[in-house]
């Protein structure tokens, strides 16, 4: 009578802890998947000054032409790239005033960026690329 | 071991940026610029003048990322040994296709 009523299923059985092995297999697969996919290292940007979105052109020309062999010529006059900043200064009414960097037939990115990365430390803000 | 695991994979996952694999390799020039991450739109420019835009190859590249751009900043990931005439004549393309803002992806010298 008694035994109708509580089914006797014996001593509970010990809790089985489960086991980690495949889920580090998981874990290990998943972190070698995003270390390989992963991209590393820090880029920058220069920002560009698009022609025709400005709002026009005022001052005295002001055209940097970066030519081959790193050489560069300001309004068509051989400059140092250390002076460069310097000589447009005068030439600059205000810090928004458009500067036209016109790279030549032969000139690397390279060259064409160091003479970015100057104008932009100079304080410069709008410089277009043309043709 | 597991934790420092869980750790790692947690870093990976929030460090990871799921983006499309580039076209082929570009080694963008060195500069000191201010940092920007590079967008989802980035166009590549090859040290021998080929573009590339996600999986579309050629001239219709600057199509494809202007068109994707819209008002979008769009990258461009030149490589340091290309012409920048090359460079000019993309931007200029660009800005015909209707682009607002084109950034010249550099890396920290």
């Amino acid at each position: 009578m008694n035994n109708m009523n509580s089914m006797e299923l014996g001593p509970p059985a010990p809790r089985r802890r489960p086991s980690l092995t495949p889920m580090i297999d998981v874990v290990f697969l998943l972190l070698v998947f995003f270390m390989l996919a992963a991209k590393f290292g820090q880029e920058d940007a220069i920002g560009l000054q698009l022609t025709g979105s400005g709002e026009g052109y005022s001052g005295p020309p002001r055209l940097v032409t970066v030519a081959v062999e790193g050489d560069l010529r300001l309004n068509g006059v051989s400059i140092e790239l250390g002076t460069l900043a310097k000589a447009l200064e005068p030439m600059m009414g205000s810090p928004e005033d458009l500067v036209v960097v016109r790279p030549q037939s032969g000139a690397e990115v390279q060259a064409m960026v160091d003479v970015l990365s100057t104008l932009t430390a100079a304080g410069i803000a709008r410089i277009a690329i043309v043709e | 071991m597991i934790n420092v695991v869980f750790l790692l994979l947690i870093f990976f996952l929030m460090a990871a940026q799921i983006a499309p694999p580039e076209p082929f390799t570009v080694e963008p020039p060195e500069a000191r610029a201010e940092p920007g991450d590079s967008g989802p739109i980035v166009l590549h420019l090859s040290a021998d003048g080929a573009l590339g835009f996600r999986d579309v190859l050629g001239e219709t590249a600057v199509a494809a990322a202007a068109l994707a751009a819209d008002q979008a900043p769009l990258h461009l990931r030149a490589d340091r040994a290309a012409e920048a005439v090359e460079v000019a004549r993309v931007v200029a393309r660009l800005t015909a296709a209707g682009v607002r803002d084109v950034r010249l992806i550099t890396v920290a010298e």
